[in-house]
């Protein structure tokens, strides 16, 4: 009998290797569970068991063979924004509802070349859009986390990779694919008590990524520790000729480097993150705090005055990227297409305000508004202008500090009646995470300790571009001082 | 303090070729004042001279070469149509 719940990725990689169990096994133990809990959670848009099933007899004939793969027989869960040919990708979108791309995305290709073994393909917000899975065409997503004291409470599991975050927490795949763009692999990782790492801007290639901001999205892993998200990142990095903002550089083997010595490390505070942390997050960051001192590290006070214009700008330039990106889905060539319609303006009109679900259209129309003649300079332009200013300031810090350590999100995950309904408090949600990707910079969210509500909260690091295997040796600092993954796990499985 | 009429949204949801029920339209006209509002903090800042700053050499885009490298087919790509014929994507007649 295998225990999901004790597995994580490299475990089973050398479980298979000890032939403990077969990839066949391992894959229909997923299956089952997933089965066995079909109606709770909402994490799959599509289930591919026979394609995992074929996949796993690949990988055990490999393993009898000895020609095992860097991943070989690991069961993971893709996020439903990633193509993959002949399988249906929706981003969770009316207008994609039956889209089967014809290509692959460079990132599941690297991922099932290395032996991964694909389950389905996980809900999320539409297009990637929210940070609370409650905005996809097929229904929200159930954090698998509950409280033991309010037992029918449930809980958002955060987002946009709400889907790919609760497959990991609730042991419904290994390891998942996700994408980020204002904090979406981070924050969901967080809400859901697992890690998650946006790599620098380039390093995993954008080819068949079905785009909403292309100048911040970067595709990332949501593991159950920061050893997986290690192993995961280095099988879907690397360079592609396809995207041309990839970057040209050797991935390294993170997992084998991995160390967390942290002496002589140095560690940024932003001082201006004060103006905006919650009680328990303020205990957790100084805690953090403390377990890098006392390993060695020097903190160092930095400031980012930019801070608080972070959320803004990132608010004009992402709508304004996606009003644009999205002018694809016309129904044309693929997607939804409406049939009553008068005159072609209406075709195009009827097609997009059916297919698109509300924060969608809510997006486009603030990105048409902030490109609109007579209000580009004061919108695109100002904000262009101030992500530039961030980017200078983040490297004035980060020549004198080597990373820095945050929040990932402002609260623990929030119950589904707690959702705040007006937009900017839930734009809000992104204060800590949107700075990387304006800056391009890598972070990682490493799950630390509990609220008040005994909810996961998580730390964030962040550090300068292409500093991924010093994220990993501090993240695993972190998680070692922590000790949460020896924590009782209240999941409602 | 932002305000949107009617006519403004109308204006917005065409040249985002987006249309509007009722309700949405409703909602959007609260909504979007206040998200305008928020992001007009930005007016704050000076900006002066920042434009100018130099770009970096890793701010430009790679090119490649104006070669066909998809191995994606005419069948594929039609394999997604709404409406097809005769090896072409069909779409309802127009004239106006």
């Amino acid at each position: 009998m295998i225990k999901l719940s004790e597995l994580t990725l490299t475990k089973a990689l050398k479980a298979l290797k000890n032939k403990e169990f077969s990839a066949v096994e391992l894959v229909k133990a997923f299956l089952n569970h997933i089965e066995n809990h079909k109606d709770e959670f909402n994490i799959y848009i599509t289930k591919t068991e026979d394609l995992a099933l074929k996949q796993a007899a690949e990988s055990d004939k490999r393993l009898r063979d000895n020609k095992e793969r860097a991943l070989e027989g690991l069961p993971i869960a893709i996020k439903d924004i990633f193509c993959t040919k002949g399988i249906k990708t929706t981003a969770a979108s009316k207008i994609l509802e039956n889209f089967i791309p014809p290509y692959e995305s460079t990132v599941t290709k690297k991922l099932f070349d290395a032996g991964a073994i694909c389950l389905g393909k996980t809900n999320m917000d539409e297009f990637a859009m929210g940070s609370f899975n409650t905005n996809s065409a097929f229904g929200p997503v159930t954090n698998p986390w509950y409280l033991k004291d309010k037992p029918n409470k449930r809980f958002i599991p955060g987002g946009s990779s709400g889907g790919s975050a609760a497959a990991v927490a609730g042991y419904f795949a290994l390891a998942a694919t996700g994408t980020d763009t204002g904090g979406s692999v981070r924050q969901p990782a967080a809400f859901c008590g697992i890690t998650g790492i946006k790599p620098t801007y380039g390093l995993c290639s954008r080819f068949g990524i079905i785009a909403y901001a292309s100048s911040f999205d970067q595709a990332g892993p949501l593991t159950i520790n920061v050893e997986d998200a290690a192993l995961m990142l280095s099988n879907m990095a690397g360079f592609d000729p396809k995207d041309s903002t990839s970057v040209d550089v050797k991935i390294p083997k993170y997992l084998d480097n991995l160390n967390p010595d942290v002496k002589n490390l140095r560690v940024g505070i932003i001082e201006e993150c004060f103006n905006h942390i919650s009680d328990d997050n303020k205990k957790l960051l100084n805690q953090g705090i403390e377990w890098l001192k006392s390993e060695g590290a020097s903190i160092h006070n930095v400031h980012l005055k930019t801070l608080e214009y972070a959320l803004p700008v990132y608010y004009i330039l992402t709508p304004a990227e996606a009003s644009s990106n999205l002018a694809r889905y016309d129904g044309v060539r693929y997607g939804f297409r409406e049939k009553k319609v008068k005159n072609i303006s209406d075709f195009y009109e009827k097609t997009r305000g059916i297919g698109f679900g509300k924060e969608v259209k809510r997006r486009i129309l603030i990105g048409t508004y902030v490109l609109s003649a007579g209000y580009y300079d004061a919108y695109y332009t100002k904000a262009q202008d101030i992500r530039k200013m961030i980017k200078h300031d983040f490297e004035n810090i980060f020549s004198k500090v080597d990373v820095l350590l945050t929040p990932t999100a402002p609260t623990e995950a929030l119950a589904f009646d707690e959702e705040p309904t007006d937009c900017v408090s839930v734009y809000n949600n992104d204060f800590f995470t949107v700075i990387a990707n304006l800056g391009g910079l890598p972070a990682i969210s490493v799950p630390t300790g509990f609220g008040s509500n005994r909810l996961p909260l998580s730390l964030q690091l962040i550090g300068p571009a292409l500093s991924e295997q010093r994220l990993f040796n501090v993240g695993y600092a972190l998680e070692e001082n922590s000790q949460f993954h020896k924590q009782e796990k209240t999941l409602l499985i | 303090m932002h305000n949107i009429t009617q006519k403004d949204l109308k204006a917005l949801s065409k040249l985002a070729c987006i249309h509007l029920e009722e309700k949405d339209s409703q909602g959007f006209i609260k909504e979007l004042p206040g998200i305008l509002d928020w992001i007009d903090k930005l007016k704050a800042i000076n900006t002066t001279g920042v434009s100018e700053l130099e770009m970096k050499k890793d701010d430009y885009l790679r090119e490649r070469n104006d070669e066909i490298t998809s191995d994606v087919t005419m069948d594929d790509l039609l394999d997604n149509a709404p409406s097809k014929k005769q090896n072409m994507f069909s779409v309802p007649k127009v004239i106006e």
